[in-house]
């Protein structure tokens, strides 16, 4: 697949797992630290693995690059007992949603939304209302709330890492708590 | 911080950036080497960007009231960046690519429309101000103005696929060329080739009329062809309506399809044309699902298949019957 296509296939077809991804990870490994690094190293090597040829379920795909992944890193970490890899059957997948299940996800996303917004600390979540739902720009924003462009553009970067952790999360039924600002390291689930 | 946390912060900030100036080129090429430093900064940007393009359909909760002078309202932002090569027809989830906008910038009263189209081969998926998505198969352009009033889009030409958000109050209207399109929240798909226009309706209601006729409704599993006047009904079976929606997964499926009739499907997404030269091979019937930007890997599947002289040139994949019979 040229970049174009493998790109899309990832937004397309990655993604949409990220939630079950991470459920798989952290059945199979103990240190919830290492968690997102982990989804994004299976990701990584999703990625370039496309790159070659398409796979044909992206979710088999992605689940046998996690497993990969845990035998290396438990190798490297020198944990002999992970009687869980042979776990992923187990596992119990979703089939590939169909088309009409797509639709239904795209018509709770303005719930989920809704919900990834309340998290957000006071200031980065008007920053993001102000920039998406009353579609004002960054420099609109910054004279709206008397702040400077560059306090906008960071809290914006924070917005977006929020965003992205409360998609994961809300997506499922495995919240393990309320989503909480960490530093710069954005909005993580604890 | 972890150097996982670190990519994702300078993925988030390079977001960031881009969102503040979006017509900054020497951002977008910075972004672009930062990105082909590592497939784990790409990955990272892609997450990232989604989530924050998903965050475009919360413009559903503005507040519509037509008396609240505070602030001129603006079309759905349209970003005027160009697209990044790489990531070029990556629009499906990343609706700023989509966008190929003529309008500037600047306070521009809710009902101008913006404009989109996708060049041939692409598909891609918008999202518009009201929280309905809008897919553009290969070829076609369209118009959308979504206001605190009505919701218009025009389909200009080619095809798309709508599912619409519920609205009461705002009647969804598609208009191809003397033909409208009337929906309250629904989903289908609309196929424009010049006066011809193909509905398919897969949920919902849709109501289609042609300029001083009566209305004809549709229900869902039934399709309507629309030439001149007429409108011809038909309900299609399961099998048809994968066929007429499988373009949205980027597949060509054929049942009992002549290669000629297949050829023609193929033209549709590629510049690269497939040609059938005679017409013994142009009668032959295949089944089977196929990726529409691939015409190379379908010739050769049929020429193997069937035994057919398969010549692929720069511009044209040319399939005859073999000179030679062989069997």
């Amino acid at each position: 697949m040229t970049h174009a296509e493998v790109d899309r296939w990832f937004v397309e077809e990655v993604l949409p797992l990220e939630a079950m991804l991470e459920r798989f990870l952290r059945r199979n490994w103990r240190d919830e630290d290492d968690i997102s690094e982990m989804r994004q190293e299976v990701y990584a090597r999703v990625y370039v693995g496309a790159g070659n040829a398409r796979p044909q379920s992206a979710q088999a795909f992605v689940l046998s690059t996690a497993k990969n992944l845990l035998i290396d890193r438990s190798r490297r970490a020198r944990i002999v007992s992970i009687e869980t890899y042979a776990d992923m059957d187990a596992l119990a997948l979703p089939a590939d949603p169909v088309p009409t299940e797509r639709h239904v996800m795209a018509r709770s996303e303005l719930r989920h939304l809704q919900a990834a917004l309340e998290h957000l600390p006071p200031r980065c979540r008007e920053v993001v209302e102000l920039r998406k739902i009353e579609g004002l720009s960054q420099r609109e924003v910054a004279k709206r709330l008397g702040i400077t462009e560059d306090t906008v553009e960071r809290q914006v970067a924070n917005g977006i890492r929020a965003l992205a952790a409360a998609f994961t999360n809300t997506g499922t039924a495995s919240i393990k708590g309320p989503l909480t600002f960490v530093g710069d390291r954005g909005a993580v689930a604890q | 911080m972890n150097k996982n946390s670190h990519v994702e912060a300078r993925a988030a900030e390079w977001i960031s950036r881009s969102d503040r100036d979006p017509a900054d080129e020497a951002v977008e090429l910075q972004l672009e080497s930062w990105l082909a430093e590592s497939p784990a900064h790409r990955v990272a940007y892609l997450r990232l960007r989604n989530a924050w393009d998903r965050a475009d359909r919360l413009r559903a909760l503005r507040p519509a009231d037509p008396t609240q002078p505070a602030e001129p309202v603006r079309a759905v932002r349209s970003r005027q960046r160009k697209p990044l090569p790489w990531l070029y027809g990556a629009a499906a989830a990343v609706a700023f690519l989509s966008v190929a906008i003529a309008l500037n910038d600047d306070l521009l009263p809710i009902s101008a429309p913006q404009r989109f189209s996708t060049p041939i081969g692409a598909r891609e998926t918008i999202a518009l101000g009201d929280g309905s998505k809008v897919t553009l198969n290969t070829a076609t352009q369209l118009r959308a103005a979504i206001g605190t009033t009505g919701r218009n889009v025009w389909l200009d030409d080619g095809e798309a696929y709508f599912d619409i958000v519920h609205d009461a109050k705002r009647p969804f209207v598609v208009t191809a060329g003397e033909r409208r399109v009337t929906v309250l929240g629904t989903r289908f798909t609309l196929r424009r080739e010049a006066d011809r226009l193909q509905v398919n309706v897969l949920e919902g209601r849709v109501q289609l009329q042609v300029a001083g006729e009566p209305p004809t409704v549709l229900t869902r599993d039934e399709s309507g062809l629309g030439t001149g006047k007429s409108v011809l009904v038909t309900h299609r079976t399961p099998r048809q309506s994968i066929v007429a929606t499988s373009w949205l997964e980027g597949r060509l499926v054929f049942d009992q399809t002549t290669l000629a009739e297949a050829a023609l499907q193929f033209n549709r997404y590629n510049r690269k044309r497939l040609v059938i030269a005679d017409p013994v091979a142009s009668s032959i019937r295949i089944g089977g699902t196929f990726e529409a930007t691939n015409v190379e890997a379908f010739a050769l599947l049929i020429q193997s298949g069937f035994g057919l002289d398969v010549q692929i040139r720069d511009d044209q994949v040319l399939v005859a019957s073999p000179r030679k019979s062989s069997s």
